[in-house]
């Protein structure tokens, strides 16, 4: 079944014209890959489908619901998250802090229930912990917990913004380059990581440009190049495809 | 690992307010000075609207220059509900929180559709256009002769007349505004707000509504303002526009920057430093041979400011939070991780 | 007809006291550009100017050389300010910056102090005092100076941003800092520059305003004020509708105190400012533009 619908997506920043008529779709329990040279509009999709500035032109559907022109709140709210390609911790939180913040959809205290301390808060809050407790054992950060987020190695606050992105366990979840900065063997665990969620039922949809990785993890692969699709398909589909290849040549990045 | 050790820092802070609780208690039993007791009054008002401003400055990164204006609103408010219309004290204290609350709205609103800073500025404004209220509408406000006569504070028909009743009085209301703000940082809410602080577009893709988060940030200290503007005027019974002028605000954001906005204890810091030093440079400087008056503590207070910003911006608490942490058994891991990489 | 020559003489104090303010509004949109600081010391500039000539010149120098002597003083004091204060916190987050100019103003209103006593002082206008009849209104020879004087600094101003290299150096830090790191321009050196500039342009508007309301060490807070709301309202990064803006203003206020009351001045010129904001937060002046994130 889709999960999320993108149809004839534009985005134009000026004169830049970032993103031109891209449509792909994304299935329940997969992992599709968005790749690309730099600059071929990735970030730009992502940025619009969360809501961060509309689309010039288009649509994105999330299971039937027209999700375009929301804002980046609501569309959480809808079922989406994701991480940063410039990661976007919360620096000076400790790395526990980080991922209960990420519950924030899940739970519902307000300031009143919280300033007088209610029952109901006390329990909401020991549900949170427990919760973003069990997590950080999944992503084996538990030794951190306590620390200011800000002071881990890099390939683990790329492993705390995954966790603060899949506590609500959304319908679908955006990693924006999350291999970036890892050396080998990190990225091959993250990579593990991702394919057990998705047997647990989770959606990804990933920027990479680790190709030995995309290839390893993706179902379905979207290429971008100066924000046209140039290619769209299986692994094997687009190792082969000559378009993609001369795109990639033609820039200077390492595939 | 249960919650215990992560609410280590809330329960920590919950011993403080016990312990203060206490130390105020005690306190004028063993200092009987009319004088002491007088600034202490004071101190605990500016530790209510500082604390406020630790929530909206510390939490929510949000910087306000018209909190005197919030203050001014709970003062004028409990004036003319008490003084002028013979309502009981609660009265004016509840008119002015739900003033404050529609005014916070009213800025709050604008002013976070726009960029950072430009609270700074709304709020400079609308400190600004509320003075000029209080000094023009005369006829309600009474201008700049001030509004006399308004009634000590009366509750359950216990009237605090003394200023013994009254410090206890308001530092009870610190200690609970301590606490709901302890609670608060501590909670769903407030790890929203230091979110936001953190980072606007991370916090918005795991759903918190900026917009919604920052008003509540706003509405709060507005409220601890303007509760403690009610107080300060059923204390000094006398008050007149200049008392909540723009340089009121400032003086605000001095207490919390000394005391350092990230600590739930940087307002009450901030204000007990603030306004001994104040005292203690009333007595000083005619020592050192100036005459200036109380224009001596703008550039002692400037030359703090700026000094304390450039080298120690996270506060007097800020620092001292840190130094605690170094005992903290979390030092430990810090090296555990090392060993184990090696 | 006496409406009309209310009206006239309205006009002419406002637009004497707004080229006050565009002076110094003009220094707001360079620091802040350039920068990136809402500097809220600006106004103390005028301060330090004003009484500085008023100093320099009854020490027995003539009037010239007194204000062209101060505006040096006052933009060295401008560029130390940038070393000591501004260059060490840049890294600072907004609000932090915007707290310490403010810590800022109170060292340098506090300096006034010091040397000035708190009572006010006063200059004497640059050609006597005779009034002038214009259109029916009386007109102060010192409001043609201020006018003269401003838009000659303004027209100054916008010869040195698009004609001479530093100029057009400085331009270039405005639009786009990466590209002029690779021409060699060094934004260190600009935001000494910009800063010291900013000064020595608010030391020349408070020494054209001291003749007409005198000069004292709290005059800087209000006059700072009144140039930050014009520079808002011009949208903050556009000299030249900062300058509009600061003429706005200045009609404004002139109005509001001569139709309502002069105790209204001040509230009526933030009320507009919080208008804008909130009406039309890129500045009276602007067209529509996009936004980026
Ligand atoms: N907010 C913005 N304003 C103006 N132009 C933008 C903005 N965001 C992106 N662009 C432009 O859009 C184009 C696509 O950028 P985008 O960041 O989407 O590329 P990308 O595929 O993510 O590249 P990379 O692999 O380097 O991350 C670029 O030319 C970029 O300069
Ligand atoms: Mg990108």
């Amino acid at each position: 079944m889709n999960l999320l619908e993108i149809k004839n997506l534009s985005k134009d920043f000026g004169g830049v014209h970032a993103v031109q008529d891209v449509s792909f779709t994304i299935k329940q329990e997969s992992i599709t890959a968005l790749i690309g040279p730099n600059g071929a509009g990735k970030t730009t999709v992502f940025n619009m489908i969360t809501g961060v500035f509309p689309p010039s032109d288009g649509t994105i559907i999330l299971d039937t619901k027209k999700i375009s022109n929301k804002k980046p709140h609501q569309i959480a709210k809808e079922g989406i998250t994701r991480t940063f390609q410039n990661l976007q911790l919360f620096a000076d939180m400790t790395v526990i802090e980080n991922i209960m913040a990420g519950m924030h959809l899940l739970t519902k205290t307000g300031v009143w229930k919280a300033g007088l301390r209610l029952t109901s808060a006390k329990r909401e809050e020991q549900y949170i912990y427990d919760k973003s407790m069990e997590w950080l054992k999944k992503l084996n950060l538990e030794q951190e917990a306590y620390l200011p987020a800000g002071t881990l190695s890099y390939g683990k606050q790329r492993l705390v913004e995954i966790g603060r992105a899949v506590i609500t366990q959304p319908k679908l979840i955006l990693l924006d380059e999350p291999m970036a900065g890892l050396n080998h063997n990190e990225s091959a665990k993250l990579a593990d990581l991702l394919l057990d969620m998705k047997k647990e039922g989770n959606t990804f949809l990933l920027v990479e440009h680790d190709m030995e990785i995309v290839m390893r993890v993706a179902d379905h692969i979207v290429v971008l190049d100066h924000g046209v699709k140039i290619a769209e398909g299986t692994p094997d589909e687009i190792q082969q495809n000559a378009s993609v290849i001369a795109a990639y040549l033609g820039s200077e990045v390492t595939v | 690992m249960d919650i215990k050790k992560f609410t280590r820092s809330y329960r920590f802070n919950l011993y403080g307010i016990t312990v203060l609780l206490f130390a105020v208690i005690i306190f004028p039993f063993l200092v009987p000075s009319n004088y002491i007791i007088s600034t202490f009054i004071l101190i605990g008002l500016y530790g209510i609207v500082c604390t406020g401003l630790v929530v909206l400055m510390g939490h929510a990164g949000q910087i306000s220059l018209g909190h005197a204006a919030f203050y001014g609103i709970g003062a004028y408010s409990s004036a003319i509900v008490s003084g002028k219309f013979d309502f009981p004290p609660l009265a004016g204290v509840l008119t002015g929180i739900l003033i404050a609350c529609i005014v916070a709205l009213l800025i709050g609103i604008p002013s976070f559709k726009l960029k950072e800073h430009y609270l700074a500025l709304a709020t400079l404004g609308f400190g600004v256009i509320v003075f000029t209220f209080l000094k023009e509408w005369t006829s309600l406000t009474g201008g700049l002769n001030g509004f006399f006569g308004i009634p000590p504070f009366e509750v359950a028909g216990f009237s605090f007349t003394t200023d013994r009743s009254f410090y206890f009085l308001v530092w009870a209301v610190l200690a609970f505004g301590l606490w709901f703000a302890n609670n608060l940082i501590h909670s769903r809410t407030g790890r929203a707000l230091k979110s936001i602080h953190g980072s606007e577009s991370a916090a918005e893709s795991i759903g918190i509504n900026l917009m919604t988060s920052k008003l509540k940030a706003l509405i709060i200290s507005a409220v601890f303002a303007s509760v403690a503007g009610s107080l300060y005027a059923h204390y000094i019974s006398f008050i007149n526009p200049q008392l909540f002028e723009v340089m009121t605000s400032i003086v605000f954001l001095i207490m919390v920057v000394i005391g350092g906005s990230s600590s739930l204890w940087g307002g009450l810091a901030g204000a007990i430093i603030y306004v001994w030093l104040v005292e203690l440079l009333k007595d000083w400087v005619p020592l050192l041979g100036f005459s200036t008056g109380g224009e001596f503590e703008i550039v002692f207070f400037g030359v703090l400011l700026v000094v304390l910003l450039i080298f120690k911006p996270e506060g007097l608490m800020g620092s001292w939070k840190e130094r605690k942490s170094l005992f903290s058994p979390q030092k430990k891991k810090v090296q555990d991780k090392k060993g184990a990489a090696l | 007809m006496e409406s009309l020559s209310q009206l006239m003489q309205l006009l002419f104090s406002g637009l004497t006291i707004g080229s006050i303010y565009a002076l110094i509004a003009i220094g707001f949109v360079i620091t802040y550009n350039i920068t990136g600081v809402l500097n809220f010391a600006q106004g103390e500039f005028a301060m330090l100017g004003a009484l500085l000539t008023i100093s320099l010149s009854s020490a027995g120098l003539p009037l010239y050389l007194a204000v062209i002597l101060a505006i040096l003083i006052v933009m060295l004091v401008g560029g130390f300010f940038e070393r000591a204060a501004i260059y060490p916190a840049r890294k600072s987050s907004v609000a932090t910056l915007i707290i310490i100019t403010i810590g800022i103003s109170f060292v340098f209103r506090g300096a006034a102090i010091f040397i000035w006593g708190t009572q006010p002082h006063s200059l004497t206008p640059f050609s006597g005092n005779s009034p002038i009849r214009i259109f029916e209104a009386v007109l102060l020879p010192q409001s043609l100076w201020a006018v003269g004087i401003s838009l000659a600094a303004l027209a100054g101003m916008y010869y040195f941003f698009n004609k001479t290299y530093t100029g057009k150096a400085v331009t270039a830090c405005v639009m786009n800092r990466f590209a002029a790191q690779l021409m060699g321009i060094k934004p260190e050196k600009m935001s000494f520059l910009s800063i010291s500039l900013s000064a020595g342009l608010g030391a020349l508007a408070g020494i054209i305003i001291a003749p007409i309301s005198g000069a004292s060490y709290q005059m800087g807070l209000m006059l700072g004020m009144k140039a930050f709301i014009a520079a808002v309202i011009g949208g903050l990064t556009n000299a030249p509708a900062a300058v509009l803006g600061a003429f706005l203003i200045g009609i404004i206020e002139a109005f509001s105190e001569g139709y309502l009351s002069s105790g209204y001045k001040d509230a009526v010129s933030f009320a507009v400012l919080l208008l804008v904001l909130f009406f039309m937060p890129n500045g009276l002046f602007s067209k529509k533009s996009g936004k980026r994130v």
